[in-house]
């Protein structure tokens, strides 16, 4: 029963995890129809970010988290100018294989920068609570709160706010938007900005987690939380957070089960299957951004 | 003669090797309605889409004598020239009054007045009033082109252009349609009215001007227009 307990909190963490980094793939695709495949790299910045928030400068835990997402949410901005901008009305695989692109670009980047794993210090007393055997890290409560706290956030901004509402009216009708007297570059550079400043706390929650991190984290991570978003049904954002629970539940499961090199193997497998029969995901695949 | 409002002086639009508009110069007076009449694939459109920035244009367009060539379109909407595209261009996704509320996007300053205009647009149609939470893609035509009339009043420019409002209208809606532009011009709007039903357009219209393959061939006064044989035998079938 404890054994149980542990596993489920074990994956309510990771889930929490790819939940974030799913968020991030479903707002710009939600907005523009762009799988931003560089996302995963931008997650990887922000574990970096962090790394040098504490390591470094030594700073609390709440302005690291603040360092490592407004400066992820830049570097995001940045790639949406640079390299997505140009190409905005050329056809969407110019778009995905730019996307591609600018990944590798920022992996290699990191690369020359700081080729090693790194070891990210603690940034908030690790402290366990047992109860009848179940052990409750710190860690864990702080990651799973952060989740929910900034899905609730995300969804307080597209459904309430006028910023919101102008993202979800450039899911509708790009074109017609401007007759709004709405600046379409600034809808969509603040989109990028959200989508990466996710990927960026993310890295913070990751680093929290599992602390050791290094320039190529955000290729496998990434790939994930995409497939969880395209699980939980892209452009939906109750999917994306969805989806990433059940691939941290699969993935924790599987390595129960089994040996665990056959983990990714089989969280893989299962979600294929599922997609197989919901092939919009479970949420289904809406024409516009969703809540 | 009051003053002119927008000038439109030699304007080309193509897209690729298609001219859609070639060469077209006109006027709008303030506080007229001009109407604009012409086939289907005259180029209509392409000469309100120009004016309004969505697309890159030869040619100059004045707005109060300034010149407006090469600005963002949202940039144009904050001079007072509002667009209510063909199709109406509602965001089907979101509800009633986010599409109002987004209509005074660039009011932010003026609660007071937004609120004030948000009243006096469900007083004009009040069926709107009636569907402020429903999502809009789920209105009829003739609610969606209310809806688009009255989103547009939210901006509260000097000058509309309005595109073929009475499309896929019954003719007791579009005569109310009608009726809405009449009472919004008479409150000091100006209006550029784009239509394929010349009749209704010209009865309503100050001056009217007939577009051909992206050119002008007729201009006048309304009244004019609705007696000259070529009009009447082109547009009003008769
Ligand atoms: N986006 C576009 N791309 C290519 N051709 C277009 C486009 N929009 C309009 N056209 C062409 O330009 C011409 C004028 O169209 P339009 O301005 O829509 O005329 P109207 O509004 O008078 O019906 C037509 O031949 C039309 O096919
Ligand atoms: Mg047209």
């Amino acid at each position: 029963m404890a054994y149980i307990s542990q596993q489920l909190l074990n994956m309510l963490q990771l889930g929490s995890i790819y939940a974030v980094i799913a968020l991030g793939y479903t707002m710009v695709y939600g907005v523009l129809s762009l799988i931003n495949f560089a996302h995963g790299d931008l997650f990887m910045i922000g574990a970096f970010l962090c790394f040098i928030a504490t390591a470094k400068l030594h700073l609390p835990f709440v302005v690291v988290l603040a360092v490592a997402a407004i400066g992820t949410a830049v570097v995001g901005m940045a790639v949406e100018r640079l390299a997505y901008r140009p190409l905005r009305a050329a056809p969407k695989v110019s778009a995905i294989i730019t996307a591609l692109g600018v990944g590798v670009f920022i992996e290699n980047l990191t690369l020359a920068i700081s080729p090693y794993p790194r070891h990210v210090p603690e940034m908030i007393p690790n402290v366990s609570w047992n109860f009848n055997g179940l052990t409750v890290s710190s860690i864990a409560v702080l990651v799973v709160l952060l989740s929910v706290l900034l899905m609730a956030a995300l969804d307080f901004i597209v459904r309430k706010t006028r910023y919101g509402m102008a993202m979800r009216a450039l899911s509708w009708d790009i074109k017609t938007l401007p007759l709004m007297g709405v600046s379409v570059n600034a809808i969509i550079a603040l989109t990028f900005a959200i989508g990466a400043g996710f990927g960026g706390a993310a890295g913070t929650m990751y680093a929290m987690a599992f602390p050791v991190i290094d320039p190529y984290m955000g290729i496998m991570i990434g790939w994930k939380a995409f497939i969880a978003a395209v699980v939980g049904g892209i452009g939906n954002i109750r999917g994306a957070m969805l989806g990433g629970y059940i691939l941290g539940a699969v993935e924790t499961l599987a390595a129960v089960a089994l040996p665990s090199t056959y983990r990714d193997f089989i969280a893989f497998t299962l979600l294929l299957i599922l997609l197989i029969f919901r092939p919009n995901g479970i949420l289904g695949q809406p024409k516009t951004l969703k809540v | 003669m009051p003053p002119t409002m927008l000038s439109i002086e030699n304007l080309t639009v193509s897209y690729g090797t298609i001219r859609a508009v070639r060469g077209i110069t006109f006027k709008v007076q303030k506080g007229q309605i001009a109407a604009l009449i012409g086939a289907n694939g005259a180029g209509k459109s392409s000469l309100l889409r120009a004016i309004s920035g969505m697309v890159k244009y030869g040619g100059e367009v004045k707005f109060n004598g300034t010149n407006i060539k090469g600005m963002a379109a949202d940039k144009i909407v904050a001079l007072g020239i509002t667009h209510i595209p063909e199709g109406r261009g509602i965001f089907g996704n979101l509800t009633v009054k986010e599409n109002l509320t987004l209509g005074a996007w660039l009011r932010r300053n003026d609660p007071e007045g937004v609120r004030k205009d948000y009243e006096h647009v469900l007083g004009l149609f009040p069926r709107l009033g009636q569907r402020l939470g429903q999502l809009s893609g789920t209105l009829s035509g003739g609610e969606q082109q209310m809806l688009a009339i009255g989103r547009a009043l939210m901006s509260k420019g000097d000058l509309i252009l309005l595109d073929e409002p009475s499309m896929g209208l019954s003719p007791v809606l579009a005569d109310e349609i009608f009726r809405i532009i009449d009472e919004i011009n008479r409150a000091g709007v100006t209006i550029l009215l784009v239509e394929q039903n010349a009749f209704m357009a010209l009865q309503l219209a100050d001056g009217g001007f007939v577009m051909e393959n992206g050119q002008l061939t007729l201009e006048g006064a309304a009244s004019e227009l609705l007696t000259d044989p070529r009009v009447r035998q082109a547009y009003l079938g008769v």
